[in-house]
C-alpha cells in the first residue's frame, strides 16, 4: 500500500499565526465532532511549525489501540470515537505527539487540569478532512502557504530533485575532465 | 445567501473580505484580493465575526440606551429623546459651571469608521467648544505620529504595505508583525523569499527573528541607545549619502554633535548587542538598493518613544532609504482604524488632514465650513487621553465621552483608571458592548456595529477603502454620526446628515490631501491612498519622492538625543521586566473576539505570562501553571508559559485578558512628549502557586463573576420603559 498522505509545515515560512489551527477547530465545530485543532503549534527557538499526524503506514497509533478506534482507512488514519475507551495506549505509542485522548462531553477541567474522569473519550487527531472535497481545510487557511499535503507525486518530486543536485554536486569530484561545452 | 463587502476590523493591514449573510445573520467570510491582502486573510479576518450576531460569550451587545440619573443608581433603560436630552441637560450644565475644557472625548479606532469620528470631532470643536479630542493612537502609535510629524512633517508609513514585499533589505526594530500583523508577516516571509535581507532588533526570538540574516536579542529598554549607536556606525563607516543630508535635511552638525560619542563600545552593556554584530546590521542597511524600517510598539510604549522615531527618522534619512519607493520608515498601526482616527483630527492639535488647530487660517476655513461666527473654534491644544487621570484629580476634566474604547483594559494602572472614571461628574459612553468602562457610564448609548454600517478605514499604509453594513441596526441601535448629530443639534448647533457619503464628502472638500479619495474610487476592492489631493490615481504609495518632506522648507530634520533609563528598574522586590505584548487571536479590549467562538475557543483567561525556563526554574513554575504576577500596583492570576524564546530577566504578558490583566500592573509613567505610557518596561515579581485546583477554581470564578456582573449591568436594557413599550423593536434573538 504505501500510500499515506500527512500535511507538513514548511518551519521557515510558518509566522506561528495559529490560522490553521482555527480552520481546524472550525471543520470539526460540529456536533458529533469535538471543536479542537487537530494541530499544534510547535515553537522553539528556531522552528515554529503545527505538529500533525503522518497517516504512517505502519502506524504505532493503530497497533497500540486494542478496540480499534483507530484504523486504516485508505492511505490515513482514521479515527471511531466511539470505540475508544480512553485508554491512551496511541498518545504514549504516537512518536509525533500527534493524537490526543479528549472528552467530547461531559468533561469538567480546570484549565489544564481534569478534575473529572472523561466520560466520552475521543482521540483528537487529523483526520485528513477526509469529507472534505477540497482536501485539509489548513493548508488553503494558511497565510503564508506554508503547510503542504505531502503524498506520493510531491514524494517522489522531492526525492528526484535531490538525487539530481546531489549528482550535481559530484562534477567536481570527476576523475576525468568533464565536457565543458556541454551547457 | 447575500455577501458584503468589508475591511477587516482588527489590525491595521486593511484586509478586504466578504461577510456572507443568511437569515439577517453574519455566518461567515470570503477573502477578496483587496490591495494589501491580496486573497489572503489571518484568523482573525477569518474567524472573528460572529460578536455582531451577540453571542453574549463575553459580554452582551447594547441594544437600547440607559442613564443613571445619580451616581450609584443603577442604570435604567430609557428612550433616544430621554437618554440624549440628559446628555444635553449634563453636558450644558458642566461646560456652564467649569468651561468646555472641563469635558474630555475620546474617538475609536475601531469599528466604526473615519465618518464617525469626523462627526465626533467636529461636535467637540463645534458645539462643545474644546479641543480635548484624542484617540488610542496616544498609547500606541502616538510617538511615531508625533516624531515623525517634528522630522519628516507627516506622522505615518512613508511607504506602503504592498512595498515592504518588494524591499532588498527589512530592519524590524521592536516590532513582532506575526503577532501583530499576520498579513503583514507574510509579505515578509514573501520578501525574505525572494531574497531580500531581513534584520530583526527585539528581546524576545520573534518569529522574524527566526528567518533574519542578522537576529539582534537587545536588553529591554535600550532603544534610543542602540539606535544612537547604528547611527555613529553609519556615520564613522561612511555609510551615508553626504549629497542627499546636504540637499534634503537640517540639523546634521548638531545631531552628530551629540550621536558622535554613542560607540557601539560605549552602550555595549546597555545594549547587549556585539559592537561588530551591530556594525554587520548597519552596514547591511545602508548598503541595500532599498531598506525599509519597520518598528511596533516596542519603540513607541517606553518613557523616550518620541526620541526612538526621532532617531530611526535620522537614521533613514542619513543613509538615503527613504523618499524613494520601496525605501523608508514604516510604523505599522496596531487598530484597524488608529490610522483614521489621526486623518480625521481625533488629536488636540489638529483637525482632519493634519490641519494645526494653532493654525488661525486653518480655524478660519472651519469656521466657515461648518457654519460658525468668527473666532469662534479653539486654538489651543486640548488634553491627551492620558491627561484624564491628572485632569480629574485636578479638578481640571469633569467629564469624559468615550466613544467605542475601553481604558478600563487598556490603559496602564487599572486600579487608577477605576477612580479617575469614578470621579468623574458625567461618563457617557458609547459602544457595541457592555465593556468594564461602560459598566461605570452615566449615560450608555448603543450605536451599530460594524457590520451594521458604512464608511471608510484608513488602513497604516494611509490607504483609504470602504465597507459596508451587512445586516441592519440591532434593537434600538443608532450610527454612530446620527447619535453625534442628534446630541449636537440638542446642544444647540445643529447637524445632519443623510448618509457617509455626505459626511465623507464635506470632509473631503476640507481636507486638501484627501480631496480625491470618492466614495466611487473605493467601491469594492478600490482604494485611495492619501496624500491623493486629485481624483486622477489611487494616490501615493512612496511619500517625499525626489526628497521633498513635508516640513516648512522641505527638509528633514535631524534630532538627536542623549539615552535615559526606563523610569522603573528592576529591583530586589520586583526583579523582572514586564513587558505587555499581543495575543495573536484577539484584538484590543477583547470585547469583540472575545465575544467569537473560535477565538475565544482558541486562547481564552487568564492569558499568558511568557518567561525564560531559567526564570520559571528558580521560582519552581512548571508549563501551564496558573501563577502570580504582582508589582507596586496590583496583583493579578496568569498562566506561566515557559518559552526559552523570551530573554532572562523579562516576562511578557498579552494585554487582552480581563482577569490576568497585565495593566492591574503597569504603571502610569508616560513619554512626556506624546504621552505614551511606558507600557513596555515595569518592574514586577512572578510566584509558583502551590494549590493548582485553587488556583484554577479562583481563576474560573473570578471570570463567571466579572461575566455575571456585565451581564447584569447590561440587564436593564430589557426591561422596556412603560410608555414607549409599543413603540420599540425587540432585539433580534442571538444565535451561538
Amino acid at each position: 500500500m504505501l500510500e499515506n498522505k500527512f500535511v507538513l509545515a514548511d518551519p521557515g515560512t510558518c509566522i506561528g499565526c495559529k490560522t490553521c489551527m482555527a480552520a481546524c477547530l472550525v471543520k470539526h465545530f460540529n456536533k458529533n465532532d469535538i471543536p479542537l485543532p487537530r494541530l499544534n503549534l510547535v515553537q522553539t527557538v528556531t522552528v515554529s511549525a503545527p505538529i500533525l499526524c503522518h497517516h504512517c503506514d505502519d502506524a504505532p497509533c493503530v497497533a497500540s489501540c486494542p478496540v480499534g478506534a483507530l484504523y486504516f482507512d485508505g492511505g490515513r488514519v482514521a479515527v471511531s470515537a466511539e470505540r475508544c475507551i480512553g485508554c491512551k495506549s496511541c498518545e504514549m505509542a504516537c512518536p509525533f505527539g500527534a493524537v490526543e485522548i479528549k472528552s467530547r462531553s461531559n468533561q469538567v477541567s480546570l484549565g489544564s487540569i481534569n478534575v473529572s474522569t472523561a466520560p466520552q473519550p475521543f482521540p483528537v487527531k487529523c483526520d485528513l478532512c477526509a469529507d472534505r472535497p477540497e482536501g485539509p481545510c489548513c493548508i488553503e487557511a494558511c497565510p503564508t502557504n506554508s503547510l503542504h499535503l505531502v503524498d506520493r507525486e510531491v514524494r517522489t518530486d522531492n526525492l528526484k530533485r535531490k538525487r539530481v543536485e546531489a549528482a550535481q554536486a559530484e562534477e567536481s569530484i570527476s576523475s576525468v575532465p568533464l565536457t565543458a561545452t556541454i551547457a | 445567501m447575500e455577501k458584503h463587502y468589508v475591511v477587516c476590523p482588527y489590525c491595521g493591514a486593511g484586509c478586504k473580505f466578504n461577510l456572507l449573510v443568511e437569515n439577517g445573520q453574519v455566518v461567515g467570510t470570503e477573502p477578496l484580493d483587496g490591495v494589501t491582502n491580496q486573497g489572503e486573510l489571518c484568523l482573525k479576518g477569518k474567524y472573528g465575526f460572529d460578536f455582531i450576531n451577540d453571542t453574549k460569550i463575553l459580554t452582551p451587545r447594547l441594544y437600547h440606551p440607559m442613564i443613571r440619573r445619580h451616581k450609584g443608581d443603577e442604570l435604567k433603560r430609557v428612550t433616544w429623546d430621554e437618554a440624549l436630552d440628559f446628555a444635553t441637560e449634563r453636558l450644558t450644565q458642566i461646560k456652564e459651571k467649569y468651561g468646555p475644557d472641563s469635558i474630555m472625548l475620546t474617538g475609536s479606532s475601531r469599528g466604526p469608521g473615519n465618518e464617525a469620528n469626523y462627526v465626533m470631532q467636529k461636535f467637540t470643536r463645534a458645539c462643545v467648544g474644546t479641543n480635548n479630542i484624542d484617540n488610542c493612537a496616544r498609547t500606541c502609535h502616538g510617538p511615531s505620529v508625533i516624531g515623525l510629524m517634528d522630522t519628516l512633517g507627516s506622522g505615518a508609513m512613508s511607504v506602503s504595505i504592498p512595498q515592504m514585499e518588494e524591499a532588498d533589505c527589512i530592519f524590524l526594530f521592536g516590532y513582532n508583525p506575526s503577532v501583530s500583523h499576520p498579513i503583514v508577516a507574510s509579505r515578509i516571509v514573501k520578501a525574505k523569499e525572494r531574497g531580500a535581507k531581513i534584520i530583526v532588533a527585539d528581546p524576545r526570538i520573534t518569529e522574524s527573528a527566526r528567518i533574519a540574516d542578522i537576529y539582534m536579542q537587545i536588553k529591554n529598554g535600550c532603544n534610543v541607545a542602540f539606535l544612537n549607536a547604528f547611527a555613529n556606525i553609519l556615520v564613522n563607516e561612511n555609510l551615508i549619502d553626504k549629497e542627499f543630508i546636504d540637499a534634503h535635511t537640517t540639523g546634521f552638525d548638531e545631531w552628530w554633535n551629540v550621536i558622535k560619542k554613542y560607540t557601539p563600545e560605549s552602550v555595549e552593556d546597555v545594549t547587549g548587542i556585539d559592537p561588530e554584530t551591530m556594525r554587520q546590521a548597519a552596514r547591511m542597511y545602508a548598503k541595500a538598493d532599498t531598506s525599509i524600517v519597520g518598528w511596533g510598539m516596542g519603540v513607541t510604549q517606553q518613557v523616550q518613544g518620541v526620541k526612538a522615531v526621532h532617531t530611526i527618522a535620522a537614521i533613514a534619512c542619513i543613509t538615503h532609504q527613504i523618499a524613494r519607493d520601496h525605501a523608508g520608515v514604516a510604523p505599522v498601526r496596531g487598530q484597524n482604524n488608529v490610522q483614521g482616527s489621526c486623518d480625521m483630527g481625533m488629536w488636540p492639535s489638529l483637525f482632519p488632514g493634519y490641519q494645526k488647530v494653532a493654525d488661525p487660517k486653518v480655524r478660519q476655513k472651519f469656521e466657515k465650513a461648518w457654519s460658525l461666527s468668527e473666532g469662534t473654534l479653539p486654538g489651543e491644544e486640548g488634553f491627551k487621553l492620558t491627561d484624564l487621570p491628572g485632569g480629574v484629580k485636578s479638578g481640571k476634566i469633569h467629564a469624559f465621552y468615550n466613544f467605542g474604547e475601553d481604558p478600563l483594559q487598556t490603559e496602564p494602572d487599572s486600579a487608577d483608571m477605576r477612580e479617575t472614571l469614578e470621579n468623574l461628574d458625567l461618563l457617557i459612553s458609547q459602544d457595541i458592548f457592555m465593556t468594564q468602562t461602560t459598566a461605570l457610564a452615566d449615560i450608555v448609548l448603543p450605536g451599530t456595529s460594524w457590520g451594521e454600517h458604512d464608511g471608510v478605514f484608513s488602513a497604516s499604509d494611509r490607504t483609504f477603502q470602504r465597507f459596508t453594513a451587512a445586516v441592519p441596526p440591532k434593537g434600538e441601535c443608532r450610527h454612530d454620526w446620527e447619535i453625534f448629530s442628534d446630541l449636537s443639534t440638542r446642544m444647540g448647533y445643529p447637524m445632519h446628515y443623510d448618509n457617509t457619503k455626505e459626511i465623507w464628502d464635506e470632509m473631503r472638500s476640507l481636507c486638501p490631501n484627501f480631496y480625491g479619495a470618492t466614495y466611487e474610487k473605493m467601491d469594492g476592492v478600490g482604494y485611495a491612498q492619501w496624500p491623493i489631493p486629485t481624483d486622477d490615481s489611487n494616490g501615493t504609495a512612496t511619500m517625499y519622492l525626489g526628497g521633498k518632506f513635508n516640513t516648512p522648507d522641505h527638509k528633514a530634520i535631524l534630532m538627536a538625543h542623549e539615552f535615559v533609563k526606563p523610569t522603573e528598574m528592576p529591583d530586589t522586590s520586583y526583579p523582572l521586566v514586564l513587558c505587555t505584548v499581543r495575543e495573536v487571536g484577539h484584538y484590543s479590549c477583547r470585547s469583540m473576539t472575545g465575544n467569537c467562538s473560535v477565538l475565544s475557543m482558541l486562547a481564552d483567561e487568564p492569558g499568558l505570562v511568557t518567561i525564560n525556563p531559567l526564570d520559571a526554574e528558580a521560582r519552581g513554575i512548571k508549563d501551564g501553571e496558573i501563577v502570580y504576577v504582582s508589582s507596586r500596583r496590583g496583583k493579578v492570576f496568569s498562566r506561566a508559559s515557559i518559552n526559552d524564546r523570551v530573554n532572562k530577566g523579562s516576562v511578557y504578558m498579552t494585554y487582552q485578558w480581563w482577569i490576568g490583566k497585565c495593566n492591574m500592573l503597569t504603571m502610569h509613567q508616560v513619554d512626556p512628549l506624546s504621552g505614551t505610557p511606558e507600557d513596555k518596561h515595569s518592574a514586577c515579581q512572578v510566584t509558583a502557586i502551590d494549590d493548582q485546583i485553587w488556583a484554577e477554581k479562583s481563576v474560573q470564578s473570578l471570570y463567571h463573576d466579572m461575566k455575571q456582573a456585565l451581564a447584569q449591568d447590561a440587564a436593564p436594557q430589557d426591561k422596556v420603559p412603560a410608555l414607549e413599550s409599543a413603540a420599540v423593536k425587540e432585539p433580534v434573538p442571538a444565535m451561538v
